[in-house]
């Protein structure tokens, strides 16, 4: 603490007053003086509403959260465990019920964690929405699983794992496709339906040899919406699955009979969506990677080493003093502003005017005239005491006015020079009287 | 509550465990979160083992009222009711203009333990300064965080006009004094009362024998003279807005308070009783029907906690607020400013009433610095502002002048020279037997 002020010093009190005091009678607690900052509990008494309002809210928040559901936990489209109306919770809900073991993942590594059952028993569904994986990665991905599911697949996803299927394009409106399926064991239903969904072409010429390509659910000009590809052990099934799998989309027509068909035929199904642990990462190490692990809470520790020297500093020792402050306006302000008035507006007239009357009164003073000399009394006075012309005294009292300031100044010298001269004529000792 | 710089300290010291032990991320973490608890702990365990501040008794010793520029002793009685130690800061909440050079002190008082905070206060503003509570800061034994109260425990400290003009007093009780004993032989006239008769001696003026005493008695007897006493003498103080203007540094309305002083003091001497009042548009002080020196102490009293108003002077009221004083004849001295005739019209209005009934004197204080401008002229901004000047004191004297035609009398001087002037027009009407 800061040392105790030099101007205030505190001393045992040793005085007659101290015997004087009740405090020997009085027990200890009682005749305090009276506190006028608040209590705790006073503090809390008088804050209770507001107390009470963020309670509320603060229960009507909660409230709120329960019967909506955690919304704000939603993931990407077409993720396992989203219940938005474009998240695949739906599917893998009806899967789990069906028995097939669900396993959402987000990196290579634990997709092939996931399918430890063997490629055989596992069908793996990749959506790879942001083309996040590389060639190689995808090439992986291919050894992971037999079956494969490339839902909503990109240009590169389909030229690794599903060559000779093409993009072509959106089916363009909403309507329904018939299955129309060159193999029937490719799909569960007679016909599906969504929006805006991407349809395939089998191109015959990169198909590898040997495998087979069934094509399903035509949307015209030899495009179609489903593609299932057999080569030996293989199998790769080529679908849009965003929007057909999507939870608002998976029950129209038979898109669910299509879903559970390319998702369920196996016990295990590996729910892949690659994330941001697939990126590879390239160049130098980040900066948090250079960082020691202390840097993160010494920043912490700071900040909250700043809030406390704050409290430190910022608590008020005691409510404000107020001091009625005097009102402060120097007597002369006016005679300034009067000036200021005379030079702006050059009213050179009225000013040498109030200089000459201030002088003639003085000289009158001087001379010993009565107030009621007249100023042709004055000046014949002040000629006379002087010896100067009554002329050039009548023209620097009354006569001469000033064209410009030049004259003003020239003329006011004049008056003080006539002035001056008056009152070394009546005084030679050259004491001024007013 | 509060916390101390020490509990700042404590926290920072908090850098070291977290560097040393925090190898990643997640053990820095715990570190850190380890070392806040325990420091808010500790914090919180100082804070029950601090004393209470509120179970301090407070007694206040203050000398009640000084002179401004005088430095007075304020006492501080601070009684420990409770069980523990009290350790501590505490700040009295004196206003600024009290003139306390440090608010704040440190103190230890042991339970059931009385200490003093003796404090030198110097106001530098008239009036009544006050406080009005003192904030104790209770630290704990660790002196970490601490407890805060304010108690109520107001003082008021009354500062009284300095009444630096009291330095011109003794001579002017010489004039009185000379004037009293001029008086009994050499002067008969009008404004002095008959005292006694006595014999002749060489040097009476002879116009002064009582003719019909000598015939009485066989010698020749002569009348002897005394000034007029018991006269009244009425103040009546301009706390309007004209009276906040600053002169040399010094608010007219402190002027006219040097100038009540000093004329009340030598009227009382003389014999006169005085009465005074302070008014714009309200009755801001009163004195009346004291004398001696009480009168003097009264006046100060009374007159300390006035400030000018920002009201316009309501001149209206002035007759009846003399008659309320005295229907007798007396002299009426009206401490104003005379300025310009616009803002003088109200003051001319009423004066015929005061001068039908009373000897009236007005006095204003006059700007040196007006005078001064006034005579100095060599460039053009000057020369401006010297013809400002002169119409400033034109306006004036016109002002002056139309008051000595409604029969008063005017008393100009700079702030330092008013309280003189004024007593010495008072002798000259004594005198001249005016009042």
């Amino acid at each position: 603490m800061t040392p105790p002020d030099a101007a205030i010093v505190p001393r045992p009190d040793a005085g007659p007053r101290a015997e004087a005091s009740a405090a020997d009678d009085a027990p200890p607690g009682t005749g305090t003086a009276v506190a006028a900052s608040l209590t705790v509990r006073a503090w809390l008494r008088r804050g209770a509403f507001w107390f009470g309002a963020a309670g509320f809210a603060l229960v009507v928040v909660v409230i709120a959260a329960l019967v909506n559901g955690v919304t704000g936990a939603t993931g990407g489209p077409l993720d396992a465990d989203n219940p938005a109306p474009r998240g695949g919770m739906a599917v893998a809900e009806v899967l789990e019920q069906r028995g097939v073991d669900v396993l959402p993942v987000d990196t290579l590594d634990e997709a092939e964690d996931a399918a430890a059952a063997g490629p055989g028993e596992t069908t793996l569904l990749l959506h790879d929405r942001d083309a996040l994986l590389t060639d190689e990665q995808l090439q992986r991905v291919g050894g992971i699983a037999d079956r494969l599911v490339l839902a909503s697949p990109e240009f590169s996803v389909l030229q690794a794992l599903a060559p000779g299927v093409l993009l072509a394009g959106s089916s363009g409106d909403d309507r329904p496709l018939t299955a129309r399926c060159s193999d029937p064991a490719a799909t569960g239903g007679a016909s599906i339906r969504a929006d805006d969904l991407d349809a395939y072409r089998v191109d015959d010429a990169t198909l590898p040899a040997g495998a087979q390509a069934a094509e399903c659910f035509p949307a015209g000009d030899g495009a179609v919406a489903l593609v299932r590809l057999v080569d030996g052990d293989r199998e790769t099934v080529v679908v849009d699955a965003d929007p057909l799998f999507t939870n608002d989309q998976v029950a129209r027509s038979g898109n669910a009979a299509v879903a559970l068909a390319a998702l369920g035929s196996r016990p295990t199904l590996v729910w892949y969506t690659p994330g941001l642990g697939d990126v590879e990462v390239t160049g130098p190490p980040s900066l948090a990677e250079l960082t020691p692990g202390w840097v993160t809470p010494l920043a912490l520790l700071l900040g909250i080493v700043a809030l406390a020297a704050a409290l430190w500093r910022g608590r008020r020792f005691g409510p404000l003093v107020v001091e009625d402050l005097p009102v402060t306006v120097r007597a002369s302000e006016t005679m300034e502003g009067r000036a200021r008035l005379y030079q702006r507006a050059s009213a050179r007239g009225r000013a040498l005017d109030a200089l000459r009357v201030g002088a003639v009164s003085r000289m009158a003073t001087a001379l010993g005239l009565g107030r009621a000399a007249s100023v042709q009394d004055v000046i014949a006075a002040a000629a006379a005491a002087t010896g100067r012309d009554p002329g050039d005294v009548h023209a620097v009292v009354l006569g001469a006015l000033p064209a410009t300031d030049r004259e003003l100044v020239t003329l006011t010298d004049r008056l003080r020079a006539l002035e001056a001269d008056v009152t070394d004529a009546v005084d030679p000792t050259g004491g001024r009287t007013t | 509550m509060a916390v101390t710089g020490r509990f700042v300290a404590l926290l920072a010291l908090g850098a070291l465990p977290v560097v040393l032990f925090g190898a990643d991320a997640a053990a820095g973490a715990t570190v850190l979160a380890a070392w806040v608890a325990g420091c808010v702990l500790l914090g919180v365990l100082d804070l029950c083992l601090a004393a209470s501040p509120r179970a301090v008794a407070i007694e206040r010793e203050l000398p009640g009222r000084l002179r401004l520029g005088e430095t007075a002793a304020s006492l501080l009685f601070l009684t420990n009711r409770g069980r523990r130690t009290l350790r501590g800061r505490v700040r009295d909440g004196w206003s600024p203009s009290a003139g306390a050079p440090s608010t704040r002190a440190a103190v230890r008082i042991p339970p059931g333990e009385r200490r003093v905070l003796e404090q030198a206060l110097t106001p530098f503003r008239r009036g009544e300064r006050r406080t009005e509570h003192v904030t104790i800061r209770s630290i704990g034994p660790l002196g970490l965080w601490a407890r805060q109260a304010t108690l109520n425990a107001p003082g008021v400290l009354r500062v009284l006009p300095p009444f630096t003009s009291r330095k011109h007093l003794p001579s002017r009780l010489t004039r009185l004094r000379e004037l009293d004993g001029r008086t009994s032989v050499m002067i008969r006239g009008q404004g002095t009362e008959f005292d006694s008769l006595r014999e002749y001696v060489p040097g009476d003026d002879v116009r002064s024998i009582d003719w019909r005493a000598t015939a009485r008695r066989s010698d020749v007897m002569v009348r002897t003279w005394r000034p007029e006493r018991d006269r009244r003498v009425v103040l009546l103080l301009d706390t309007g807005r004209t009276s906040a203007a600053r002169v040399d540094n010094e608010p007219r309305i402190d002027t006219a308070f040097e100038a009540s002083l000093l004329l009340a003091a030598l009227a009382t001497r003389a014999g006169d009783r005085v009465d005074l009042l302070a008014y714009d548009r309200r009755l801001r002080a009163r004195v009346q029907g004291a004398t001696g020196p009480e009168l003097l102490s009264r006046l100060v009293d009374a007159l300390a906690p006035v400030d000018p108003e920002l009201l316009e002077m309501d001149w209206t009221a002035a007759p009846g607020l003399v008659r309320s004083v005295t229907s007798a004849r007396s002299l009426v001295v009206l401490l104003t400013s005379i300025d310009a005739a616009g803002s003088s019209r109200a003051l001319l209005s009423v004066l015929p009433q005061l001068t039908k009934r009373h000897m009236v004197v007005v006095a204003s204080v006059t700007d040196p610095d007006v005078q001064a401008t006034a005579r100095s002229a060599h460039d053009r901004e000057s020369i401006y502002r010297a013809a400002a000047a002169e119409r400033a004191l034109l306006d004036t004297a016109r002002v002056s002048a139309a008051i000595r035609r409604l029969g008063a009398e005017v008393v100009t001087a700079a702030p330092a020279d008013l309280p003189p002037a004024l007593a010495d027009k008072y002798l000259a009407l004594k005198a001249a037997g005016r009042l």
